[in-house]
């Protein structure tokens, strides 16, 4: 008989040390976790990333498993926010086995490898010949440094650039070349204004365009860049937009929290142009979740006349490796396979790779865009803004008191589109502050 | 009787002193308690006080913990940003706190007389207490909306032509959160009013009926002194959810727009997981929790010997 079996209090307290020890080793037992069928056998790898498992890392384990069948790959998903950062720190510093995880933004990943979390990957990454544009040493820098040496490999570049309603944009007559100025864009966002639709959801910005790396740093970083004429022209310009109704009023994007969701006014048509990075991709694919008819038309982010005209996104996806990996080698083939292979498997959560390794244009865009892409995109468009256009992204290299500085940007900018505060009190009050926190984070 | 009493001999379980079988039995019955007040009670609370001497960002590990001495609390003396917040939370809390009070006590005197659907009503109040503040907070988001808002749609069908933009407002932020967080209070304060007023003895309703007193007579010389302990109860219990209060705020406002809502324990959760300033941040929860335990031991001394039945 093996019908029935009895639990005894042995065999419950197993599992539950095992349930046990899987929550705190991160493991997602759960269907579609994070745990990928096949390898088994020698070394386990675990790989913590902000991408939702179904939206690319699922498919990358399993491929870096099929071609290494002694190790197995864990991807544990975090959410890339406050409290998902902090899960991630925590754990890193305290212990849980995690071999491989990856950074949004150089400000979390010096934060990692200043405090000793990330092992140095300077040699490594010059001893592989197609990594030549991420060395330390690469002009233009491709790769984040911090005082010479490299904590991450770069899986994605995240440029921003403009989603415009096509549908929106024909019955306008609009005919647009393959980049634009600022004045132009504006132009534009004031033909698409019409009786309940925004031409655009905010303004353009100008600083970053303008200056480039470091745009918010003065003298080596010793201090704050905030006096700089661009930022009130940036500002004077956005109050401009928001006043003549052509960009959504700041009441209503703090009301409806669309800094966050921002997809929602452009599916929904309320907005015709929405400046943003890769990842509204995912909603725009997904039309049952966001159900709508028009097409979207790509632009580059424009640019203020006779500047440099630098993106407004950065490099992202920074792959680090943990100090303590038992296997640092293999963490070190599955972050190579991983860099590499971003364009085949990452693409359709919406991140562009950096190496674009064996993949063509054309097929980045066919994963990017999804099987409904002539329906959903303008696909020249696309190929035209992301491939054509020489994008210019900016890789800073001073980063002191970065997060207090963003949010004092993002408070007083709130507060001066609100109107509770003028352009040159926001200047004044951005420069001291920040001043403020620059020093304190200096000593 | 009492000699007796006295002369009796001391039982063999008691002379088995602090180290016999039954105290160990004892001992046993109380251990998971034990255990979960030392993991979830003392030991984190220890560790704040400990960390709020220190410098410390989570990530350097526990071999990053510098010790700095007395450092942040005179950083935070100094910090007009930290002082802007113990305001907000004094006008949090000070405004919050009676409001809660005086509508959960209405609430209460009008379900303690005859009315119809008593059981239902009390439900009904009693709901806002157990629904997630992400729930409330959603619902409310919707309410004050600016322009589609039904509170401001309401508003402006009975002529008022510029209501406020509540959330999205600095000069209404900190209102909007009192006022969401008071209704959702008010019916957890009155369910315990209501059991209280409900233990009151019918005699002395009776008696001063007897003598003349009306309604309002009969409320300030008996509901109200009877109710005293309750009170104070409910005051401190009021006072520490308020100054703690942080779920409807980091999801209604994340303390702005600006810092207009920027109460110390968003401030303390700004500068611990945002800024990764641990130290500082403990050095916030402490001030705080002085600041609690002082109005707290004030309240207790003010309402002895003021309760009918003390």
């Amino acid at each position: 008989m093996t019908g029935s079996r009895t639990i005894t209090r042995r065999s419950l307290l197993g599992v539950a040390a095992s349930a046990s020890l899987a929550t705190l080793t991160g493991c997602n037992l759960g269907a579609g976790g994070g745990k990928s069928a096949g390898g088994g056998g020698g070394v386990t790898l675990n790989v913590w990333g902000g991408v939702p498992n179904e939206s690319g890392p699922d498919d990358m384990c399993k491929a870096f498993m099929a071609e290494h069948p002694g190790t197995t790959v864990t991807y544990t998903r975090y959410v890339n926010d406050d409290q998902g950062n902090l899960k991630l720190d925590t754990s890193l510093s305290g212990g849980v086995p995690i071999d491989l995880y990856f950074s949004y933004g150089p400000v979390p990943m010096f934060k990692r490898s200043t405090a000793g979390l990330a092992l140095d990957l300077t040699d490594k990454i010059k001893a592989e010949s197609d990594f030549a544009a991420l060395t330390a040493d690469a002009k233009p820098l491709s790769n984040y440094v911090l005082d010479g040496k490299l904590y991450g490999l770069p899986a994605a570049r995240a440029p921003q650039q403009v989603y415009i309603n096509k549908a929106m944009m024909d019955a306008a007559g609009i005919k647009l070349g393959k980049t634009w100025t600022v004045d132009e864009f504006v132009e534009v966002a004031r033909e698409l204004t019409k009786p309940g639709v925004f031409g655009t959801l905010t303004a353009p910005v100008l600083a970053r365009p303008a200056l480039g790396p470091n745009y918010l740093y003065a003298d080596g970083g010793k201090r704050s860049n905030f006096g700089n004429p661009w930022f009130a022209k940036e500002l004077e310009l956005a109050l401009q937009l928001q006043k003549a109704k052509v960009a959504m009023d700041r009441q209503t994007i703090i009301a409806e929290k669309l800094q966050t969701f921002s997809q929602n006014p452009f599916i929904a048509g309320r907005v015709a142009m929405l400046i943003q990075s890769g990842q509204i991709i995912r909603s725009i694919n997904d039309t049952k979740g966001y159900p709508h008819e028009f097409a979207t038309y790509c632009m580059p982010v424009p640019v203020p006349a006779g500047t440099e005209g630098w993106n407004t996104g950065q490099i992202g996806d920074q792959i680090s490796i943990s100090p303590k990996s038992k296997s640092p080698d293999q963490a070190w083939e599955l972050a190579k396979f991983w860099a590499r292979n971003a364009g085949k498997y990452m693409t359709k959560g919406g991140r562009l790779p950096l190496l674009s390794g064996e993949s063509t244009p054309d097929q980045i865009l066919e994963q990017l865009l999804g099987p409904q892409r002539d329906t959903l995109y303008d696909v020249k468009s696309w190929k035209s803004t992301l491939f054509e256009s020489g994008l210019k992204l900016p890789v800073d290299t001073i980063f002191t008191a970065g997060t207090e500085i963003s949010t004092i940007h993002q408070k007083l900018t709130d507060e001066t589109l609100l109107g509770d505060r003028t352009v040159a009190s926001w200047v004044t009050e951005a420069t001291r502050q920040s001043d403020a926190a620059i020093a304190k984070a200096g000593k | 009787m009492s000699a007796a009493v006295l002369a009796a001999p001391v039982s063999r379980q008691a002379r088995r002193g602090p180290g016999g079988a039954s105290a160990r039995a004892g001992w046993l019955f109380i251990l998971p308690n034990l255990v979960g007040f030392l993991a979830f009670t003392l030991v984190p609370l220890v560790s704040g006080i400990g960390i709020s001497f220190t410098d410390w960002n989570v990530v350097s590990g526990l071999d990053g913990i510098r010790f700095v001495g007395l450092d942040n609390f005179a950083a935070l003396i100094r910090d007009t940003g930290f002082w802007q917040a113990v305001g907000r939370t004094v006008l949090y809390a000070g405004v919050g706190v009676p409001l809660t009070m005086t509508g959960g006590l209405i609430i209460a005197l009008c379900l303690n007389g005859p009315v119809f659907g008593r059981s239902a009503l009390r439900v009904i109040f009693f709901i806002p207490h157990i629904v997630s503040s992400i729930a409330i907070g959603f619902v409310w988001l919707l309410l004050l909306h600016p322009s589609n808002g039904l509170v401001n749609l309401a508003l402006q069908a009975i002529g008022v032509a510029d209501p406020p933009s509540w959330l999205v407002s600095q000069d209404w932020s900190l209102v909007s959160l009192i006022l969401i967080t008071s209704w959702a209070g008010m019916g957890f304060h009155a369910v315990i009013f209501l059991s209280a007023l409900q233990a009151l003895p019918e005699d002395l309703y009776e008696a001063a009926e007897l003598d003349g007193a009306g309604r309002w007579r009969q409320f300030t010389t008996i509901t109200w002194p009877s109710l005293m302990p309750t009170t104070t109860f409910l005051a401190i219990m009021s006072m520490i959810g308020h100054s703690q209060g942080f779920g409807l705020i980091a999801f209604l406002t994340q303390g702005g727009p600006g810092d207009s809502s920027t109460t110390l324990s968003y401030l303390m959760y700004q500068n611990g997981f945002q800024y990764y300033r641990f130290g500082y941040a403990a050095a916030i929860g402490m001030m705080s929790f002085i600041g609690v335990l002082l109005l707290s031991a004030f309240f207790w001394r003010f309402q002895r010997g003021r309760g009918m039945y003390s």
